[in-house]
């Protein structure tokens, strides 16, 4: 088990574009991935969980990250949310 | 006998997209909410029931992608990919995997499980205090709708019966409902549910539909057929309107469409002053898709071709020929008008993704590789991309520009590449346009320092202010901490590009503005009284900031210019510029 700290940098945090993006990019990997933010937990392959977080810019949030491709799973994650999940306009 | 004269009644709901309204209510019924009755199945039925369900979680997901493809028509990629959230709640493990749970064991039809299920999560939605979030329940509830229509297997009231200038009254909207609003020339919309960021939201101001929403219990209220004004930037709904009333909107909604009618007007005509001096207004372009909405802009050409849309989100460099065609459908669209290329500019992190290797870890990303500086060292990646450019550029209207430059040197090794490239076109006998126009983006304190430099060998410069500004006053915009810092007003910023822009000048060549200074009309005044040649900004932008500069007279603008370079203070200058904005106002 794998678990990794990120802060959300998106100026409108995890609304639903990246959500949708962050859900559907988790849901190709084997591992079960879930995340915490404070004391909630949800499941990272449900976009309407990972949308009841209210993750917002500069919130942190934790990964836990269990399975054979978790390593796979934490380089995905850093990559996309260094870029911001890619989008341009937000 | 006495008429019997409704009274007016007026309710104020959440301006959703701005805009008048005047017309009859269409109503379209009050659906059964996403509550359903619990009813119990027979064991031998569960098999049955999953995948009665089953099949209904694909037809919705049908329907949205549909929808998708349709939003992708009428108003472009952005908002398109609103819908993809839409299709991740019906991917999601909660309908996919605990719903067929629930039918499996608790021996329940499909629906009650799907009720059961949404209402848990709208629920813990409704614990979350940031609006945004919030709003998104309108989102689960519209999906878990269609999906229970698709179990139910009801069809939903045709909304094709509505008529032109027809204001439609309805719980809520589907964003692909709100495209038939459009294409059947309603007026606008009002519904019970939604917030200020609801999809539909959104879409209706894409569409420049005025609807006012979140209205709680409107569909309850009014009746089909029945006289109503909708006022989308004040969020203000009057069913029966009396005459005082009907008059101070019908000329408040004349007023808007003749502001329009008179954007419109402006398509054809030249971005001039007052006193007879011409700018140029052209288009950004982030993917070839969004052409037709600068073809449709009123803009002279794109004045800053993004080329990553190519480069990102994908494992492997792009091929050439799929460069070539995507530039060379942009290129004939816009033609006979001039398209700006911008080689890719991408930082670093990007290029291990892309398959590419021999890069050392960035402490500072936005001081590293990236712009030219990467596309130099990775030669091949860049020589692929100027081939397809110089393929693409058999209409004569297309010119390269290079990012983040910083010296002349560094243009000329860019240049380079370009006349290596040409040549083996040239022994290959592909056709191109030998005299391709170079230009460089300055958008470094570098680079503006010497731009008259730059200026000799460059056939134009243009000015990235997101950039130059973020370098100069060494502001990373994205942090808070400092992001107040951000200032387009600073005195450095403006003397940077004033320098620029004369540098340009004195060399004989075209400086122009990509950035998004240039899209802020507070600004247009000083830029125009700077000297810039050329305005590249969003299509949506074009018409309005073509009739600001129509309204201006250029020597008013160098006279502003000269009182702002005057100062040394900054609340000098923001004092400065307001008093001539009060000015213009006056006059208009």
């Amino acid at each position: 088990m794998t678990e990794q700290e990120f802060v959300i940098r998106n100026k409108l945090g995890l609304h639903a574009r990246p959500a949708a993006i962050l859900v559907q990019k988790i849901s190709k990997f084997k591992s079960s991935v879930k995340i915490m933010k404070e004391n909630e937990q949800v499941d990272a392959k449900s976009v309407m969980g990972v949308l009841t977080l209210a993750a917002a810019c500069g919130d942190t949030i934790k990964f836990i990250v269990d399975g054979e491709d978790e390593q796979e799973v934490i380089n995905m994650l850093k990559d996309l949310i260094d870029n911001k999940f890619y989008i341009e306009y937000e | 006998m006495k008429e019997n004269k409704p009274v007016q009644k007026i309710f104020k709901g959440i301006a959703a997209s701005e805009g008048i309204a005047i017309g009859k209510a269409f109503l379209v019924e009050r659906e059964a909410d996403l509550y359903i009755p619990l009813k119990k199945i027979s064991k031998e039925n569960v098999k049955k029931e999953v995948a009665l369900y089953k099949e209904s979680l694909e037809k919705t997901k049908k329907e949205l992608l549909s929808a998708k493809e349709r939003l992708l028509k009428a108003l472009g990629k952005q908002h398109a990919l609103l819908i993809d959230v839409y299709v991740g709640m019906v991917d999601d493990p909660l309908l996919t995997r605990d719903v067929v749970r629930m039918i499996e064991e608790d021996l329940v039809t499909a629906e009650y499980a799907v009720s059961v299920g949404l209402n848990r999560i709208i629920q813990s939605f409704e614990q979350i205090e940031d609006e945004y979030f919030k709003g998104r329940i309108s989102d689960i509830r519209d999906v878990g709708r269609r999906l229970l229509r698709n179990i139910l297997g009801k069809e939903r009231k045709s909304l094709s019966d509505i008529q032109p200038n027809m204001i439609v009254i309805a719980h809520t909207l589907s964003p692909s409902d709100t495209v038939v609003l459009k294409e059947k020339k309603c007026a606008g919309f009002v519904v019970d549910i939604g917030s200020k960021t609801s999809h539909i939201s959104l879409v209706a101001q894409g569409l420049q539909l005025p609807a006012v929403v979140g209205l709680k219990n409107i569909t309850e209220i009014v009746e089909d057929g029945q006289d109503i004004i909708v006022e989308g930037n004040t969020g203000t709904v009057i069913i029966n309107p009396d005459e005082n009333t009907l008059n101070k909107y019908a000329k408040k909604h004349n007023e808007i469409v003749k502001e329009r009618e008179y954007l419109i007007k402006l398509k054809d005509l030249p971005a001039e002053t007052l006193d007879g001096h011409k700018v140029s207004i052209v288009c950004n372009l982030d993917s070839p898709q969004e052409i037709e909405e600068v073809l449709k802009s009123g803009a002279e050409g794109v004045g800053l071709f993004r080329t990553e849309f190519m480069y990102i989100e994908r494992d492997e460099l792009p091929k050439e020929d799929e460069l070539f065609e995507k530039y060379y459908y942009t290129a004939e669209k816009i033609s006979p008008y001039p398209i700006i290329f911008r080689t890719v500019d991408i930082g670093g992190d990007k290029l291990s993704k892309l398959g590419l290797e021999g890069l050392l870890p960035e402490t500072s990303p936005a001081l590293g590789l990236r712009g030219i500086r990467l596309a130099l060292k990775y030669k091949d990646m860049f020589k692929t991309q100027i081939r397809a450019i110089l393929r693409a550029s058999v209409f004569k209207n297309t010119k390269i520009m290079f990012p983040l430059i910083s010296s002349v040197q560094e243009f000329r090794l860019a240049k380079e590449v370009v006349e290596e490239v040409k040549k083996e076109l040239l022994n290959r006998n592909i056709n191109f346009d030998q005299n391709i126009k170079i230009g460089a983006m300055i958008e470094l304190p570098s680079a503006a320092l010497t731009s008259d430099i730059i200026a000799q060998e460059a056939d134009f410069l243009s000015i990235g202010t997101n950039d130059l500004i973020q370098y100069t006053l060494a502001v990373d915009r994205m942090n808070e901490n400092v992001a107040d810092m951000y200032d387009p007003l600073h005195l450095s910023v403006l003397r940077l590009m004033k320098h620029v822009i004369d540098a340009g000048h004195s060399k004989g060549k075209h400086v122009s503005m990509c950035g998004e200074m240039a899209s802020d009309i507070s600004f247009t005044k000083v830029l125009l009284g700077m000297g810039l040649d050329e305005f590249s900004v969003p299509p949506a932008l074009v018409l309005k900031l073509k009739k600001l500069i129509r309204g201006f007279v250029l020597s008013d603008a160098k006279e502003l210019v000269n009182k702002i370079f005057n100062t040394n203070d900054r609340s000098d200058v923001i004092k400065i510029l307001s008093e001539d904005e009060n000015k213009n106002n006056k006059t208009s």
